[in-house]
């Protein structure tokens, strides 16, 4: 199943929630929205799901216009954070729920209910009541009882939030891999980078209810588009254009020079003094050795025709030795891994 | 695998559950319309009606009197007395039960609620007992002591609304954030001052809810003022002489008019307040450690047990009269008051517990539907819909009784088959209470997440379906709740009531009330005995069906 989000605009009264939104979402994969706290990633999933009505825009599902097709009626699984099962029904029953509400028989229902619960493993879980259970199990729960129709789409709001960080690696890779091995197209709503960079095979970067980027993972990391998603995603040193950092030609708007530039601290390297590629001369401010790596804080002193101070950080591999604070060091970058952030 | 199904083609057109929704909403209007507003536009018109057209002559016939300004005037004396007598005990009592290691609270507690299940007159039957010409004390001490009158109706009033005002303060005082208690005492204020800067602050919305409450319920009372105001004539008293004694529906309406202003700004405002008053607490407030202290424990234990003392003796001496052969002149144990040979026998009592159990059934529907839609649906008859839902809190009793005559007991009318039925004292009940209910409803409902609609809905199931599978039955403790409020108020209730009946659909409270006007003390206070009774042993099997299935935390008692 394919998902065309396309032009999605909500408003709540004065504020816009969603912001001419246009997403396109490939049959089978997992999609992640990313984003900070009340950028509109719950509503636009919200929209999605038929909970709430967008008031400009299309959503076509495989070519089918799905604006007004009721949120009961348009197959989707949804798993909410907070689990929301049943509180008066057994595990059973809950996974059972929606079979009954599309009036399956109950045999079909039977089989189907076991099969949910094993691929979650939790058969053994079947009698017992939703607050019997762990905060995980619960989840699993509500994944397997969002699975039990054969959604179109499944669709997850911030699923592990409410675990915590063991629990949450687990459920990670579980999802991941039930999510591949049903081949069901799957959108997935968090606020948390590293759960979207290592499960999504698109990643769609919100802010202020419009999207700021998307693409995979790799992408998103390698070539950010704009300040936002460079400084969302990991850490990016941003600094002027005009230090004599080289930078690449491709994708330069006709006439215009660039103005600020984006370089990830892994691709810094630090020369001696006097070395033939040195681009730009700086004092060792900070060493942080992490073990395998070393994180190092540089001062610029001459930063071309830019007065103001700029620090940058570098990463290395290995311990760094030799390495201290009031050192000079020269920093060279490859013009390929530099990227300009904003164009003037 | 991908098992995705394709979505169901069949129902792609319009989805007609929006106006399926809007069309349920204003069905539910319907009835509110019909048995609430209706009657009241029906009693305004009545009011300025006169025999030469419409006109304010009613109006001016009933205040340009020097007798209306007397009863304006009592009524308020009555009312602003009792109120503030009332607030400052049930204060008082409420502390006791909430803030001190006061022993046996929990009998306290039970015994402040008692005037709850009794008619609404109890109070001042025991009072005539007691004190009246014929009372106990005048029989024994030989004096000449009398009863009847303003402090007889204070008194009885006070009775009657201390339990009201108990549950309001209750609540409140069970709230508190032990920080506070801890920073006022870091900072060096005694008990007293941490009170007054800590503990009647924190109250204010109760003491403002409880006033309002407690005035509302003494000014449109009119049993007590009845039974033990004797000369003292209260407007509310007033309505019912004009209609019953002299036929005069005009004036009645207009002093009924006259009632509804104070009662509707009242509650009107105490909404209000009530709107303002959430989230008192933080998150993050700790529950407040009530630490003994010897001498505030036994000065609130004697305090508490005086009160207490007095609501027990006022009943027990009802109970204990309608066991004696002929008070107060011949004391010995005697059955024959519940022989009920008096004219109309026990029927009254069956028709009270038919009409509650009808109020309880039809209550439980109207007010937990309009919850339930005002709450979930999200239609825009939300507000309106709401508006109505609380509107009889603001109607007296009388008024409502009144205006069920004026409008329905018309042969043209649809609802005249109606009149003169059990069933249509048990609209009346459940209208006259609609508010109560329908609040005890709605506000357990909030507290059901909205994810579980939403989860159902994404599931697939229509909102009928969540609201049998999954509404319906995370509520049904308190549907019993508001069950048991409609049924407890419906035996116990007097004002909404006292037009209605006819000899064939006679209940038991007013059957309190004519035996107690004739005298026959004895035969009235087996009536009330009875409906206590019946009140008692429906909450006491409520209580344990509730526990049976782990709900202890469902209050029955409101
Ligand atoms: N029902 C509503 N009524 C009014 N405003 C709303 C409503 N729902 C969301 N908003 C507003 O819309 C904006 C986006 O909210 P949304 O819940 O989609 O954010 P989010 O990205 O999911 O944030 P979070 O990470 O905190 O969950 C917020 O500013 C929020 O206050
Ligand atoms: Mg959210």
């Amino acid at each position: 199943m394919t998902l065309d989000i396309q032009n999605v605009t909500k408003r709540f009264g004065e504020l816009k929630a969603l912001d001419d939104v246009s997403i396109s979402i490939a049959n089978g994969s997992l999609v992640c929205f990313l984003g900070p706290s009340g950028c509109g990633k719950t509503t636009l999933l919200r929209v999605v799901a038929g909970l709430e009505l967008h008031d400009q825009g299309k959503l076509v599902l495989d070519g089918q216009d799905l604006s007004l097709v009721p949120a009961r009626n348009r197959n989707f699984g949804v798993v909410f954070q907070s689990y929301s099962l049943f509180p008066n029904m057994t595990i059973a029953a809950n996974v059972a729920y929606g079979l009954e509400c599309r009036n399956w028989p109950r045999k079909e229902i039977a089989l189907r209910v076991e099969e949910m619960l094993s691929l979650v493993h939790l058969n053994d879980q079947a009698r017992k009541y939703p607050h019997q259970l762990s905060g995980g199990q619960q989840q699993r729960i509500a994944l397997a009882r969002a699975l039990a129709p054969k959604p179109a789409v499944l669709l997850l709001d911030e699923p592990l939030s409410a675990l915590d960080a063991k629990v949450r690696e687990e459920l990670r890779v579980e999802i991941r891999m039930l999510q591949q091995r049903l081949g069901i197209t799957t959108i997935m709503v968090t606020h948390d980078q590293e759960e979207a960079l290592t499960m999504a095979d698109n990643v769609v970067v919100m802010r202020d209810g419009r999207v700021m980027q998307s693409g995979t993972p790799m992408e998103l990391y390698r070539r950010p588009s704009n300040r936002f998603v460079a400084e969302f995603i990991g850490w990016m040193n941003i600094v002027p254009a005009d230090m004599g950092l080289p930078f690449p030609e491709n994708g330069r708007p006709a006439g215009s020079h660039p103005l600020v530039l984006g370089i990830r601290p892994e691709d810094i390297q630090l020369l001696a003094e006097q070395d033939a590629l040195c681009l730009l001369q700086a004092t060792v401010d900070q060493v942080t050795r992490l073990g395998n790596l070393t994180r190092v804080r540089l001062r610029i002193s001459e930063n071309g025709a830019s007065s103001r101070e700029v620090r940058i950080m570098a990463e290395i591999q290995g311990m760094g030795e030799g390495l201290e604070v009031g050192m000079n060091r020269c920093i060279s970058v490859a013009g390929e891994s530099v990227r300009v952030l904003e164009w003037r | 695998m991908n098992g995705s199904a394709p979505l169901p083609r069949g129902r792609r057109p319009r989805d007609l559950e929006p106006l399926f929704k809007v069309l349920v909403a204003a069905a539910i209007a319907v009835p509110l319309l019909v048995f609430v507003l209706y009657p009241l536009v029906h009693i305004l018109g009545r009011s300025f009606q006169t025999p030469d057209g419409l006109g304010l002559a009613n109006y001016a016939a009933v205040m340009g009197t020097q007798r209306f300004m007397r009863l304006v005037y009592n009524s308020f004396e009555v009312t602003v007395v009792t109120t503030v007598i009332t607030v400052v005990l049930a204060y008082g009592f409420a502390y006791a039960v909430q803030r001190t290691c006061m022993p046996l609270k929990n009998l306290f507690r039970l015994i402040a609620l008692i005037p709850l299940f009794a008619p609404s007159l109890v109070q001042a039957q025991g009072l005539v007992l007691m004190l009246g010409r014929n009372g106990l004390v005048n029989r024994t001490l030989g004096t000449d002591f009398s009863i009847y009158g303003y402090w007889g109706i204070v008194i009885s009033s006070v009775l009657y609304v201390f339990p009201y005002a108990f549950l309001i303060f209750s609540a409140s005082l069970a709230l508190a954030d032990n920080r506070l208690y801890e920073s006022s005492r870091i900072l060096g204020a005694g008990p007293l001052r941490t009170f007054w800067t800590v503990t009647l602050p924190s109250t204010r919305f109760a003491l403002i809810a409880s006033t309002f409450v407690v005035f509302t319920l003494v000014i449109t009372d009119f049993g007590n003022p009845m039974v033990v105001g004797g000369d003292y004539s209260v407007l509310a008293t007033e309505v019912y002489n004009q209609v019953i004694g002299q036929a005069n529906f005009e004036l009645g309406t207009v002093i009924g008019m006259v009632l509804l202003a104070p009662v509707a700004v009242a509650v009107a405002f105490e909404k209000w307040i009530n709107r303002r008053s959430h989230a008192q607490i933080s998150e993050g407030s700790q529950p407040l450690s009530v630490r003994p202290n010897p001498l505030r424990d036994r000065v609130f234990t004697a305090y508490s047990a005086l009160i207490c003392l007095a609501i027990l003796s006022v009943v027990g001496i009802v109970i204990f009269a309608s066991f004696t052969h002929l008070w107060p002149y011949r004391m010995e144990f005697s059955l024959r008051h519940y022989r009920f040979d008096v004219q109309g026998g026990i029927q009254p009592l069956w028709n009270s517990i038919t009409i509650g159990l009808m109020a309880a059934g039809v209550g439980v529907v109207a007010a937990g539907l309009a919850a339930y839609v005002t709450e979930k649906f999200r239609t825009v008859l939300d507000s309106p819909l709401y508006f109505l839902c609380i509107v009889p809190a603001a109607v007296p009793g009388m008024v409502l009784g009144l205006g069920y005559i004026l409008a329905f007991n018309a042969p043209g009318n649809p609802i005249y088959p109606l009149y003169g039925t059990l069933f249509l004292i048990a609209i009346c009940n459940v209208y006259y209470y609609h508010a109560q209910g329908f609040l005890i409803a709605s506000t357990s409902m909030k507290q059901i997440s909205h994810t579980f609609d939403e989860a159902s809905s994404t599931l697939g199931a229509t909102f009928l379906r969540t609201m049998r599978k999954v509404t319906l039955p995370l509520m049904w403790p308190t549907l019993v709740g508001v069950a048991v409020f409609f049924f407890m108020r419906s035996m116990v209730t007097l004002s909404a009531v006292i037009f209605l009946i006819t000899p064939s659909t006679q209940v038991a409270a007013v059957s309190v009330l004519f035996l107690e006007d004739r005298g026959a003390v004895n035969q009235a206070a087996a009536f009330s005995v009875c409906i206590m009774a019946v009140v008692v042993a429906v909450l006491i099997v409520a209580r344990l069906v509730l526990n049976f299935f782990g709900h202890r935390h469902i209050s029955l008692i409101r």
